[in-house]
């Protein structure tokens, strides 16, 4: 497989208004199994797209392997692609399937079968191979269509949410056999995704898009530890969004004040600008005691009572009123214990440096992220 | 934009632009002509004589007024029939076999005169039925004036008005079963569920039962009524030529009552709730065996009513000799034989004009489709809606239409009047399938969806491999069902054929059948030719149950393409 590096450089693309994609520049290195996640209608497909060639970017280039590709054409990228809904052909068998096009592209040094045969072979659905796709199961199409986008040979594989029909066990069993097969081809791999766990699981990379515009890219315990702004944080898990005013007090030391939960007080080397400001935390980053309970001096204390309680089975995740703002929290369910009743006063503590503080977003930001 | 963007914009003009032009060749300005010749005088002014002429003469202020008593006594006449047994149904769950619910859109491929002339056969004065109950009356058709076409076209579309109905209110009759079990009273689900959720279907079914009424040429003549528009307008071209503004005015009245039906209709059919696909999910009830037979027997009586009512025709193409006495003396296949030897012409006749027709149904079908797909979205039900009113120009109408705007037209290389070739049929033919078209049409571009052609191209294929490889056999289904559509609609299309077919040896089937009945020697071989014609449709319509069973599951959109102007998706 040929391996190689993709740069896309201010990429803008619009079906009218308002523009899908904005200001787009990333690049990918060889070999690198690359995410592109982000909520529904957040463009990541339509990048996808624009990558593929199956649409023109209005603005900005797209190189590979420092060639610039707008002006090639689709036929002649050596791109394969496994599209969400597979997009196999029902009136064709799986190796039809798989072999149409391939003896149209390149000088085949062995003959189409044997090609077609051995990532059968590879795929683990050499017995499919006279079936039409209809009779297949989910898992079986998945293969065929990534066999289809590899028979080729593509310098570039792109997978547009390739495990979103399959049910939650086949998943994990074929995001975890693609991420072996690209690893073994090689081949740099793009995989748009709305599921953050295919994204954190697999990938080398990610970027989050939101908006039609990145907002952050890096490696998945990065993105997921330290979310840049409140739009991935929130996309990546975060729940608790606590507003008030930030005040540096000392050269390492930081205020954070809010009317229902007072004023905290921690240490923070990198401090954020003082002013409004959101605290973040994560659910299962917070913890519940009974309010007559110990404070450990390691956590801030808060004060407040159940609202609801909801039994998710590892977790429970319950909702606590503390004054004005509720927080949602998930505690491990141990073996036999009934979940708090709701009503029940209670302490939530949290260790600050688990929290991250965004300043707080302005209506004109808000209002630029919407165009 | 870049260079490639305008150059495949540039590409996406070019089909818009023949359709452009076969629409204003072959629809607007023929129409727009007529419509300026029925309210002009011969200096081309707009003057109010022949609305004088028309409105002085009683007879065809007669016929106006009977045309649309007829059409709309067929459509309440079907309803008030299918309404009760689409209750039954209904009410027993009993979702009629795919292969009846076909046969149910069998009055749109087979013309309403061969029914009229097997009920003659049946129940005339020499007829089977007619012979033995002549103690009780003259039952013959032909006596019964105005109430006999009525009942005829309300027998002819009745299981269209059924199957619409049915097919509307299918969707929730589970769902009734449990609130009835629930302690509803099924008078009150039959007036709060039933009739709302049917009547869209209805409307739509009695629509084109009002439509298809009011445009029948060869059912009048079949039957000796000459006081309806139709036949006016058919006998003022024969006798006074095309350019006859009196004929003009008249297909215009056609064309506007149909317009105000249409739109009526349309109303009730858009504002509808219309749910395409049998409920999903939850536990099916069963159904109670004295309900099945009950409803069973429903759709055994309609079967049998059907055969019954046809039987004329059948023993008519059966008949040896058959004078005076309740069945034929003696039974032969000469009619079969004569029928396939002697009109081979009119089957010749019938496979290019309606397979000339079909195709450019498909090839424009499929351009409107695309166009209103691709089109914004607050165009795109207007656009619908403006061709499935397609519908509302009637045969007689549209040909008077092109016989006065083809006129003195020479047709290159040949250098013959326009006219006085076949030609212009497989046009009229095709614009009157043209709604239909257009649906069967934008199914067949749904069974390809964007990916299915990008997967291909990014596979490196070349253009022609994707498109006879990918394009072609993804789309073959629904074009072959949008051809089948067109070519039955134009192969029963008698009310343009009697006025545009230039000689008997340009007949299609439909006109010869029509011809061969008006003989009392020829009825053998009419009836023969009916029969064969039928057969061919139910031939088809089997095919199309097999391909369904096959996995194909093109039932709901066959339902969809049979109901021009409603959500394709």
């Amino acid at each position: 497989m040929n391996n190689v590096r993709i740069e896309a450089d201010n990429i803008a693309f619009s079906y009218g208004e308002p523009r899908v994609l904005r200001n787009i520049s990333l690049s990918i290195e060889a070999g690198e199994l690359f995410a592109v996640v982000g909520p529904s209608g957040s463009g990541k497909t339509t990048l996808l797209r624009v990558l593929a060639g199956l649409e023109q970017p209005s603005t900005g280039n797209i190189r590979i392997n420092g060639i610039d590709v707008n002006a090639i054409p689709l036929a002649q990228r050596n791109v394969g692609m496994v599209f969400q809904n597979f997009a196999l052909w029902p009136h064709m068998t799986v190796f039809e399937n798989i072999a149409f096009g391939v003896s149209k592209r390149m000088p085949v040094d062995e003959s189409i079968d044997v090609r077609v045969e051995r990532l059968l072979a590879i795929l683990d659905i050499a017995e499919t191979r006279n079936v039409r796709p209809v009779h297949l199961s989910a898992g079986q199409q998945q293969r065929v269509a990534l066999a289809r986008a590899l028979v080729t040979e593509p310098r570039l594989l792109l997978l547009d949410d390739p495990f979103s029909n399959l049910e939650h066990g086949l998943r994990v069993q074929m995001r975890h056999d693609l991420r072996i097969l690209q690893r073994k081809l090689g081949i740099t791999t793009i995989l748009v995704t709305h599921d953050l766990e295919d994204a954190l699981c697999i990938a080398d990379r990610l970027a989050v898009v939101v908006h039609g515009s990145i907002r952050q890219i890096g490696n998945p315990t990065a993105i997921y530890d330290f979310p840049n702004s409140i739009e991935v944080a929130r996309f990546v898990g975060v729940e608790n969004f606590i507003p008030g005013t930030l005040k540096h007090i000392e050269s390492q030391l930081i205020e954070f004040f809010s009317p229902d939960i007072g004023a905290l007080r921690w240490p923070m080397r990198d401090r954020p600008p003082e002013g409004s400001s959101v605290l973040s935390i994560r659910p299962h980053a917070l913890h519940i005691c009974p309010i007559d309970s110990f404070r450990d001096g390691r956590y801030s204390w808060i004060e407040g009572g159940i609202v609801t309680s909801e039994f998710l089975g590892e977790v429970v995740r319950y909702q606590v009123a503390i004054g004005n703002t509720c927080l949602s929290v998930k505690q491990p369910h141990l073996l036999g214990s009934p979940a708090t009743p709701t009503g029940t006063p209670v302490l939530v503590g949290f260790d600050p440096s688990r929290t991250r503080i965004f300043p707080a977003a302005r209506d004109d930001d808000a209002a630029s992220a919407r165009d | 934009m870049n260079q490639r963007h305008r150059q495949t914009a540039g590409k996406a003009w070019i089909p818009l632009a023949f359709l452009a032009a076969y629409l204003l060749a072959f629809f607007v300005l023929p129409v727009g002509k007529m419509l300026i010749a029925g309210f002009a005088n011969e200096e081309h002014q707009l003057a109010s004589g022949s609305i004088a002429i028309f409105l002085d003469n009683p007879l065809y202020i007669e016929s106006l007024l009977n045309s649309v008593m007829v059409a709309l006594g067929a459509s309440v006449l079907a309803a008030l029939a299918a309404v009760p047994i689409a209750v039954t149904l209904w009410r027993f769950r009993l979702q009629p076999p795919l292969i009846l619910e076909l046969f149910g859109f069998l009055p749109l491929f087979v013309p309403p005169f061969m029914l009229s002339l097997s009920l003659q056969s049946l129940l005339g004065r020499g007829g089977a039925l007619g012979m033995v109950l002549q103690t009780v009356g003259d039952l013959d058709p032909a006596l019964w004036g105005l109430p006999g076409m009525m009942v005829i076209e309300a027998i002819h579309y009745f299981p269209l008005v059924l199957v619409t109905l049915v097919l509307n209110t299918a969707s929730f009759a589970q769902q009734a079963h449990e609130a009835a079990r629930l302690g509803n009273s099924w008078s009150r689900l039959i007036t709060r569920v039933f009739l709302p959720l049917g009547f869209p279907g209805l409307a739509f079914g009695m629509a084109i039962t009002f439509l298809k009424t009011l445009d029948d040429l060869a059912t009048p003549l079949s039957l000796g009524i000459t006081n309806l528009i139709a036949p006016q307008a058919f006998f003022r071209v024969s006798t006074y030529g095309s350019q006859d503004p009196l004929s003009s005015l008249m297909a215009v009245a056609m064309i506007a009552i149909s317009i105000v039906v249409w739109i009526v209709s349309s109303g009730f059919v858009r504002h509808g709730a219309i749910d395409w696909n049998p409920a999903s999910g939850g536990r099916t009830l069963a159904i109670q065996p004295a309900h099945r037979r009950i409803g069973m027997l429903c759709l055994a009586g309609i079967s049998a009513f059907y055969i019954t009512c046809y039987s004329g025709m059948i023993l008519n193409s059966l008949a040896g000799i058959w004078s005076h006495t309740p069945l034929p003396e003696s039974y032969v296949l000469s009619h079969y034989a004569s029928a396939l030897e002697s009109e081979t012409g009119s089957f010749i006749n019938t496979l290019v004009y309606c397979g000339l027709a079909a195709i450019l149904d498909v090839v424009i079908g499929l351009a409107m489709a695309r166009a209103i797909e691709h089109s914004p979205p607050r165009w795109n039900k207007a656009l619908s809606w403006g061709a499935a009113a397609l519908l509302s120009v009637p045969g007689v109408a549209l040909a008077i239409a092109y016989l006065q705007f083809f006129q003195g037209t020479q047709l290159p290389l040949l250098g013959q009047p326009l006219d006085a070739t076949w030609f212009l049929l497989p046009m009229a033919f095709s614009v009157r399938g043209l709604p239909f078209a257009m649906r069967a049409c934008a199914f067949a571009l749904q069974s390809l969806p964007a990916p299915y052609v990008e997967a291909a191209s990014l596979s490196g294929a070349s253009r022609l491999s994707i498109g006879l490889r990918v394009i072609l056999p993804m789309m073959a289904f629904g074009l072959t069902v949008a051809f089948l559509i067109c070519f039955g609609i134009a192969a029963v299309d008698l009310s343009s054929a009697m006025l545009l077919v230039p000689s008997e040896t340009d007949a299609p089937v439909s006109y010869s059948i029509y011809l061969h009945m008006q003989t009392s020697t020829g009825r053998g071989t009419g009836s023969a030719l009916a029969i064969l014609t039928i057969g061919f449709v139910a031939l088809a319509m089997s095919a199309f149950v097999l391909a369904a069973r096959r996995g194909w599951n093109p039932a709901s959109s066959f339902r969809r393409i049979m109901f021009p102007g409603t959500p394709t998706r």
